[in-house]
């Protein structure tokens, strides 16, 4: 029987002849593919280690040997980019991993089984939002501490009422077609119909959110760092290699704007593919 | 709905602190000092009293005696701390908002327009580089240009016109890249539909068309997004004031957060998250203004 199904094109299929039109896509798609081997590999790349110090070679610009200049303590600015790509990218993905868990499964509940636990849900959603995000995650990161792990905690709590309410309209959405009531006549149980029948098709806003998500999150993570609250010195990260690199805008200006380029490259490429994702997945929509 | 989701607000963050590894007194007091005056200050203060006494202490003060406790490393209300600060915070994000405003909505209307024109591609290519610059690198590359090579403007403080200027640029560039952009789908989405036709038909001018016909009709996801990006202003402004040195609400909150003084913390993040919501009240009542179809309920 099964050899039988004509196989259509899939919806992926089409999303993806669809994206591969897009440039800006299809570059933002290569940028960040390169930025992960650069971040798995950054042992091997690195020219020199990210504390590595040179006291014959401080503050130096950018030359032959470091290619993008020292910094104050004589380390190769090109390897601390480097390696601090990895901070940017574990926090953006795995942050955004947490939020998208939560979230998603707060907005699922609420939309699914509505009334009472759709009030409260939300409602705790709309508190949230009362705050400021960076306010709420300079809060909470403060009040966690430094370090990877609760800068990526930090991070993730605050983007989860985006995830959250973006489940709950998808759910609501499909909730009441026939296919639900159909897996709830054969006797699904609620955890299956969510997780089988309703989560496939919330999908694609929810992957396009995500991508501009993980863009954010590395904002984020680069802005707490910057104050001093995210990743602590030695290990290099863009936003506190920004906020080292204060003191010597005067004289050493390079110190400041090689970061900051690889923040912003790295998050107009997100934005790209978040964009072309977006379009891709909903043709329909015009931007 | 706006008065309990404060109240909800205050016990969010009262719990976040209260639960932050580090005792009151030690960072009031310092590290050397008699356990008898820690003692002394922790009954003063009431914190050893269970965590619920507290938290609706602090809560009944808050709102009744608009107290919001005491400062533990300057030693004064926050009350008082928070108003001497908050007109400048206050100038600032109203200042980038209204540029961000002014900027933003005509750049997104010409973009609509002129769509898939060369200045479109332009302005969209600027906004996308707008939304995806850090702010705090914003602010230093623009003290780079404008103050240190070219000598414009000043890097400190935010009282004079010229020093005003970096700032308001810093903090409004992404709110503009994000208001040009909302502008424009807005309006492209009105302009396709018939009754744009029919006024065009009809012989009207275009500067009328868009500005009398379109441009209401397009306005209520703007002002969304302009509600929002105050929030995002009110925030932003803490990284804008350590960066151009402007005492404000968010310099006063940094140097709280390096100090652990909770209760500026505190303080500080609920003025904002009142403001914010206040300003989204003023947007849902101003959507009935723009849009008659909309009743304030």
């Amino acid at each position: 029987m099964a050899s039988n199904i004509i196989k259509g094109n899939s919806m992926w299929k089409y999303t993806l002849i669809r994206l591969r039109r897009n440039y800006l896509a299809v570059a933002g798609f290569v940028v960040i593919a390169l930025l992960i081997l650069v971040a798995v590999f950054a042992e091997r790349i690195a020219p020199y280690g990210y504390s590595d110090q040179d006291y014959m070679m401080i503050r130096k610009s950018p030359s032959a040997a470091h290619w993008l200049g020292t910094d104050e303590f004589g380390r190769d600015v090109l390897s601390r980019l480097i390696y601090g790509s990895r901070i940017s990218l574990q926090v953006g993905f795995i942050a955004v991993s947490i939020s998208l868990v939560i979230g998603g499964a707060i907005g699922a509940v609420a939309g699914y089984f509505g009334g009472k636990t759709d009030n409260i849900l939300m409602r705790i959603m709309d508190v949230q939002l009362a705050i400021p995000t960076i306010l709420l995650a300079i809060v909470i990161s403060s009040a966690l501490g430094p370090g990877l792990f609760n800068l990526m905690v930090a991070v993730g709590i605050t983007h989860i009422p985006n995830f959250a309410r973006l489940m709950r309209a998808s759910v609501l959405s499909v909730k009441g077609m026939e296919f639900i009531e159909a897996a709830r006549a054969m006797g699904a149980t609620h955890k299956r119909i969510i997780l089988m029948y309703i989560m496939p098709n919330s999908i694609a806003p929810v992957i396009v959110q995500a991508t501009l998500s993980v863009a954010n999150a590395i904002l984020f993570a680069a802005t707490l760092s910057f104050l001093g609250l995210g990743i602590q010195p030695p290990y290099p990260e863009w936003g506190g290699m920004l906020s080292a690199a204060r003191p010597y805008l005067r004289g050493n200006s390079y110190l400041s704007i090689f970061p900051g380029l690889a923040i912003m490259i790295t998050i107009v490429a997100l934005n790209c593919i978040g964009d072309g994702l977006r379009d891709a997945l909903d043709p329909k929509q015009k931007r | 709905m706006l008065i309990p989701v404060i109240l909800c607000v205050m016990i969010v963050l009262f719990t976040i602190l209260y639960f932050t590894p580090g005792d009151p007194a030690r960072i009031a007091l310092g590290q050397e000092v008699t356990d008898e005056a820690i003692t002394a200050f922790r009954s003063a203060r009431g914190l050893d009293d269970p965590f619920v006494v507290q938290l609706g202490r602090y809560i009944y003060r808050a709102v009744f005696k608009a107290d919001l406790g005491y400062s533990y490393v300057m030693k004064s209300p926050v009350s008082y701390e928070l108003s001497s600060r908050i007109p400048m915070t206050a100038k600032l994000a109203f200042c980038a908002v209204l540029f961000s405003t002014l900027v933003g909505i005509p750049l997104g209307i010409i973009c609509a327009i002129r769509q898939y024109s060369i200045l479109d591609s332009v302005v969209t290519l600027v906004t996308l580089l707008g939304v995806s610059m850090p702010t705090f690198w914003t602010g230093l590359l623009l003290i780079l240009a404008f103050s240190v090579h070219l000598g414009w403007f000043s890097s400190m403080g935010f009282g004079t016109l010229n020093e005003m200027v970096l700032p308001i640029l810093t903090l409004s560039g992404s709110s503009i890249a994000i208001i040009a952009r909302i502008t424009r789908s807005s309006m492209l989405e009105v302009i396709k539909s018939d009754y744009i036709r029919t006024a065009r038909a009809k012989g009207q001018r275009e500067s009328v068309v868009i500005f009398r016909h379109a441009l209401p009709n397009a306005m209520i996801p703007i002002l969304t997004i302009i509600s929002i990006q105050f929030g995002t202003l009110l925030g932003g402004s803490i990284i804008t004031e350590a960066i151009f040195s402007i005492s404000g609400v968010g310099r006063l909150m940094l140097e709280a957060i390096s100090m652990r003084d909770y209760p500026i913390i505190q303080g500080g993040v609920l003025f904002i998250s009142l403001a914010f919501c206040l300003i989204n009240l003023a947007a849902d009542i101003l959507y009935a203004f723009v849009d008659p179809r909309i009743h304030v309920k």
